[in-house]
């Protein structure tokens, strides 16, 4: 027997689903709020509800509620014709449908047939349920999973990247995103502060790839989310445009470095970056800073007003060769600044890091044994 | 307390079974993969213990903040090569632009002819090679024992 629970300011709505219902081995039970479904559900333990209620403003208050509750239910939300904006933002709080009222009765009992009976045929205790990171962060959600000593998967999508995190009776075994190491990929899904989740509870147990237990893999998330966060505050804000200097030569940069340069080349925010970007994160923060203090990068009113001075140079004809001459000068040193790994070694010459090594007797000890065992 | 040796490694091998060669002389306890780099510690005796740090290729992401932190702070820093590494020059023209550190080169293949050899450093033969075996019964010791000879010559002479 299938527990469903409706919600439903209107005792009419609950009679439908029982009219309609009454034929297939579920039972249904009814409240007439949230708060009180809320209430009621430690002792009904529904394995499905339905949220209904034509006011739109209601209904996602009701959804708010139930999400912030911490109970994890499937759930169905019935209501009057939507935009596309707000029922996308219904399914990304986690239904699993959205119908439109009113409906014909004969159409209501198909659709809500088959609903339920995808959810009771498969008697497995496979589940599911979505969201958006931007609710809730993977820590927490790594905690969801521990708490409840689940099997399953959880998958995340930010921007083009996708990764997913394996976990068997809530320990986390294996997690992918692209190449990375399982440790480094959770760390990088860790950053992410916007985009989806989707959990897949399963019955089967996952192969164990990662020996270090869920506490250390949190702390170490906070560490690497800390740092990020720390970087991200000494660059300029994550919404505003970045551009590559003009003056930088792609040819002359690594190719490493070019590749990234071009992505500024037209104007991207940081946010918009670190969507595109599939590589370890904090480095290439660490980069962009480095970039900006050696204006290989710009704010957009400094590039404005750079692109402002180069066509007013290339307008003025006497003035232009001395002009250009003076500014030479200046290319000549930012060239040495920004082009590839050549010419960076000339300045580390001057930067050379000095040996910092003096410990003999450490040294003259360890020879010791080593030349021992051999 | 532990006694803490601090040896870089950096990889310039084209063949990765060069790698896993080195990594089986090692025979270290330990290997635990960070952000940029490898660590694989060994223990020497009960208090003594060699920490190898593989590091990743900074040049290529020009990153060079674990290079920059590790490094200094080595004895010296092992090179793992491949006679035929396209981009062997750059790198230790790099290296020795920015470090001080000594560097000891370490290969586990002979030299082939010189028109083989891609890099100007290595045709020229003015480096010091210290050559390992794959399997060898003296291990990383023999290698480690080498390169201390070799970057500190007045230990060796009891000073």
């Amino acid at each position: 027997m299938k527990d469903v629970f409706v919600i439903s300011e209107k005792q009419e709505m609950f009679n439908l689903f029982n009219n309609v219902l009454g034929r297939l081995p579920i039972h249904l039970s009814w409240a007439k709020n949230m708060e009180d479904a809320l209430d009621s559900f430690p002792q009904e333990k529904p394995t499905l509800v339905f949220i209904v209620n034509e006011d739109e403003k209601i209904l996602i208050d009701w959804v708010e509620k139930f999400n912030t509750s911490g109970i994890r239910i499937p759930f169905v939300c019935f209501t009057r014709p939507l935009s596309w904006a707000k029922l996308k933002m219904i399914w990304d709080k986690g239904a699993i449908e959205v119908i439109r009222l009113p409906m014909h009765k004969k159409e209501l009992e198909f659709v809500v047939k088959t609903i339920v009976s995808e959810r009771d045929i498969t008697e497995t205790p496979r589940d599911k349920a979505q969201g958006k990171l931007d609710d809730i962060n993977l820590i927490e959600l790594i905690q969801y999973f521990e708490d409840g000593n689940k099997n399953g998967v959880l998958h995340l999508m930010n921007g083009v990247q996708t990764g997913y995190i394996e976990f068997t009776k809530g320990k986390i075994c294996n997690a992918k995103l692209d190449e990375r190491e399982p440790l480094e990929a959770i760390e990088v899904m860790a950053t992410w502060f916007s985009g989806q989740y989707r959990m897949i509870f399963e019955g089967k147990k996952y192969h164990n790839q990662i020996k270090v237990d869920n506490r250390q893999i949190i702390i170490d998330c906070l560490n690497h989310i800390n740092e990020q966060q720390q970087l991200l505050s000494q660059l300029p804000d994550k919404n505003n445009l970045l551009f590559t200097n003009p003056d930088v030569d792609y040819e002359e940069s690594a190719p490493s470095s070019r590749k990234i340069l071009l992505l500024f080349k037209d104007g991207l925010t940081i946010k918009e970056f670190l969507n595109k970007y599939t590589g370890k994160t904090n480095p290439i923060l660490r980069r962009l800073q480095k970039w900006l203090e050696e204006n290989m990068l710009l704010t957009k009113d400094v590039y404005d007003k750079k692109r402002s001075i180069s066509g007013k140079m290339e307008e003025s004809g006497g003035l232009k060769k001395i002009v250009s001459k003076v500014f030479s000068k200046e290319e000549e040193h930012k060239s040495l600044i920004s082009s590839g790994p050549i010419e960076e070694t000339a300045i580390d010459t001057i930067n050379k890091r000095s040996h910092l090594f003096n410990d003999l007797s450490l040294l003259k000890s360890f020879l010791a044994d080593l030349e021992e065992k051999v | 307390m532990t006694e803490i040796l601090e040896i870089p490694v950096i990889s310039l091998v084209s063949k990765p079974e060069s790698e896993s060669d080195f990594e089986s002389l090692i025979k270290g306890e330990i290997d635990r993969n960070y952000e940029g780099f490898r660590h694989i510690e060994k223990t020497i005796k009960d208090n003594k213990s060699i920490y190898f740090y593989m590091l990743g290729n900074a040049v290529e992401t020009d990153d060079y903040s674990v290079w920059d932190r590790i490094i200094p702070k080595a004895p010296f820093c092992l090179v793992l090569f491949d006679w035929d590494h396209t981009d062997f020059d750059r790198i230790i023209t790099i290296f020795k632009n920015r470090y001080q550190t000594p560097l000891n080169f370490i290969t586990f293949s002979a030299p082939p002819s010189s028109q083989k050899i891609t890099s100007e450093i290595l045709k020229q033969g003015e480096i010091r090679v210290i050559f390992a075996e794959k399997n060898s019964e003296e291990g990383i010791e023999g290698l480690l024992a080498e390169a201390i000879h070799f970057s500190y010559p007045k230990l060796s002479d009891g000073n």
